[in-house]
């Protein structure tokens, strides 16, 4: 780190760099040890070991997942929200949806042990339903499809067309409304 | 909504008479949802935070609640914040959380759901007495009609995804409050801890997890909310809870039958305490109102209406003697006032 010289008193080499919040906006300041002293922070060493210790433990963490999520899976960072597995489980708690299937493989194991089950049984939101039917009915039709092409019924297959243009349109203006 | 609206009655889940409410002091169901697109409340940004608050709001007046009140946890004062906690109306965790956050709650206090909390949304439905199969059958009613507004996260493979992997799939929790003096007094409720931990349900305090057995009261709940249907859930409680009702009954009449004077040593002695303290510290007063309640149960004691003992299990709470005296108190002046209180309530001549 280039030396600086503190803002404060402008003669002490500054050590400190502080983060001031004023009116919610913050300020990062470099400042000398005594001129913080003076503004009634001391510093505890021990605080100090406490923070390296903290900060060493979140640089595996300090992915570019933000950046590039092509490279989440060798930073191990959640391409959503930023969460990594040591900060699962540091705090018990995951950071959105998609951290479900980041960490499927650790959620799972979890899962076992805390519920011993891995997969829901209960109630299904009529969203998802209506989606996994329209998703059913739409591989029967396309297993249909590829037997009447098999068998040459050209009438059947052009019927079989239109039903499934029919769904994904449907599927397609769903998507749109559910949308924010 | 004021503190001082709050100050003399608790919530019609602890006043009102129900099922088995000898014992069972009340039912809760609790469903946890997210809201799909939105990173979950601890790692949420603050100005989402705020446009998901107002969002929810909304969302939640649109599908419908009654009468209801709405309070922004971080716009309401701290004494507000803990009559709201004492009420079982929010979460400890609601309480102690930061930036924009909040409660609906219907007049009834029987419904309320939590925004911002530890999910995006908490849904409570409490009763009186041991009502599982009503309880849940409402919380499901309301679910459904939040579910036509909100777009829940949601995975085919883990059910309603939740922050907490111990919530997710069904998110729900079912909590009955059962009272168990007569347990406590014969020393039994190492059988009632192991019978509930045998069907994988867990038991805590009055408030809730981490929260101590106090005043004889727990609540038993199940721990298991994935590959599990709700009315599976439900039956697992619906199976014990009636168990622990008749060792409870059972216990008392042989109390009554073959310890009388023990047993009326203990209720009288309350309520020698009750009438004439001075200073009445919290948790000591949760232990004489339990006799209390005892008491009116097995009727040893006469002229006492059953939902004035239970609701003083709430407003003897630190905030809401506050909000009856109308200004901050310091420990000893709210053992005073707590005192004052119940020495009013159960003084001789109104019995």
């Amino acid at each position: 780190m280039a030396s600086e010289i503190c803002e404060t008193c402008g003669e002490a080499p500054a050590t400190i760099q502080c983060i001031e919040v004023v009116a919610g906006a913050k300020k990062i300041r470099m400042v000398c040890e005594s001129c913080l002293a003076e503004k009634g922070v001391v510093i505890d060493p021990g605080l100090i070991k406490k923070t390296a210790s903290h900060l060493f433990e979140a640089i595996p963490s300090l992915g570019s997942a933000h950046l590039d999520p092509t490279s989440r899976n060798e930073t191990g960072t959640c391409v959503e929200c930023g969460l990594t597995w040591l900060g699962f489980k540091q705090n018990s708690r995951l950071g959105c949806a998609q951290c479900y299937e980041f960490f499927a493989s650790e959620v799972s194991s979890v899962l076992d042990r805390l519920h011993g089950a891995t997969q829901h049984e209960g109630r299904v939101p009529e969203r998802a339903r209506a989606q996994n039917d329209r998703r059913r009915k739409l591989s029967e039709i396309r297993a249909e499809l590829d037997d009447a092409i098999r068998s040459e019924d050209y009438e059947r297959a052009a019927r079989l067309r239109d039903s499934l243009q029919t769904l994904d349109t449907n599927q397609d203006e769903d998507a749109s409304h559910g949308a924010r | 909504m004021e503190p001082a609206d709050f100050a003399v009655r608790a919530g019609q889940w602890l006043r009102g008479p129900g099922p088995d409410s000898d014992v069972v002091l009340s039912t809760r169901i609790r469903l946890a949802r997210n809201v799909e697109g939105y990173a979950f409340p601890n790692r949420i940004e603050a100005g989402a935070r705020s446009a998901l608050e107002e969002r929810l709001r909304q969302w939640i007046e649109a599908a419908g609640m009654g009468e209801a009140h709405y309070c922004n946890l971080s716009e309401v004062d701290p004494l507000m914040q803990q009559m709201l906690m004492e009420r079982h109306l929010i979460s400890r965790e609601l309480l102690q959380g930061e930036g924009d956050r909040g409660v609906t709650f219907a007049s009834t206090e029987l419904i309320s759901i939590m925004t911002n909390e530890e999910d995006h949304v908490r849904i409570q439905v409490i009763q009186a007495g041991q009502t599982l199969q009503a309880a849940l059958g409402q919380a499901i009613d309301l679910d459904r009609r939040l579910e036509a507004q909100i777009p829940y996260a949601y995975s085919d493979t883990y059910g309603y995804l939740t922050a907490c992997p111990t919530n997710v799939g069904t998110g729900l929790r079912i909590s009955v409050m059962v009272h168990l003096p007569a347990l406590v007094f014969m020393d039994q409720m190492d059988k009632v801890f192991q019978a509930a931990s045998k069907v994988g349900l867990t038991v805590r305090g009055f408030y809730g997890e981490g929260t101590k057995a106090v005043g004889d009261v727990i609540q038993i709940s199940n721990q298991q909310t994935l590959g599990r249907t709700e009315t599976e859930i439900l039956e697992t409680l619906a199976n014990i809870i009636p168990k622990i009702v008749e060792y409870e009954r059972g216990v008392r009449t042989h109390l009554v039958n073959e310890q009388r004077v023990s047993l009326e040593d203990r209720v009288w002695r309350a309520m020698g305490a009750l009438r004439y303290a001075r200073k009445m510290a919290s948790e000591e007063t949760l232990n004489h109102l339990s006799a209390i309640r005892l008491g009116v149960n097995l009727q040893l004691l006469a002229g006492l209406n059953m939902s004035e003992v239970n609701e003083l299990f709430v407003i003897t709470q630190p905030a809401h003697l506050q909000a009856l005296k109308g200004r901050e108190l310091g420990p000893d002046d709210r053992d005073v006032a707590r005192a004052n209180l119940l020495r009013e309530r159960f003084k001789p001549e109104s019995n």
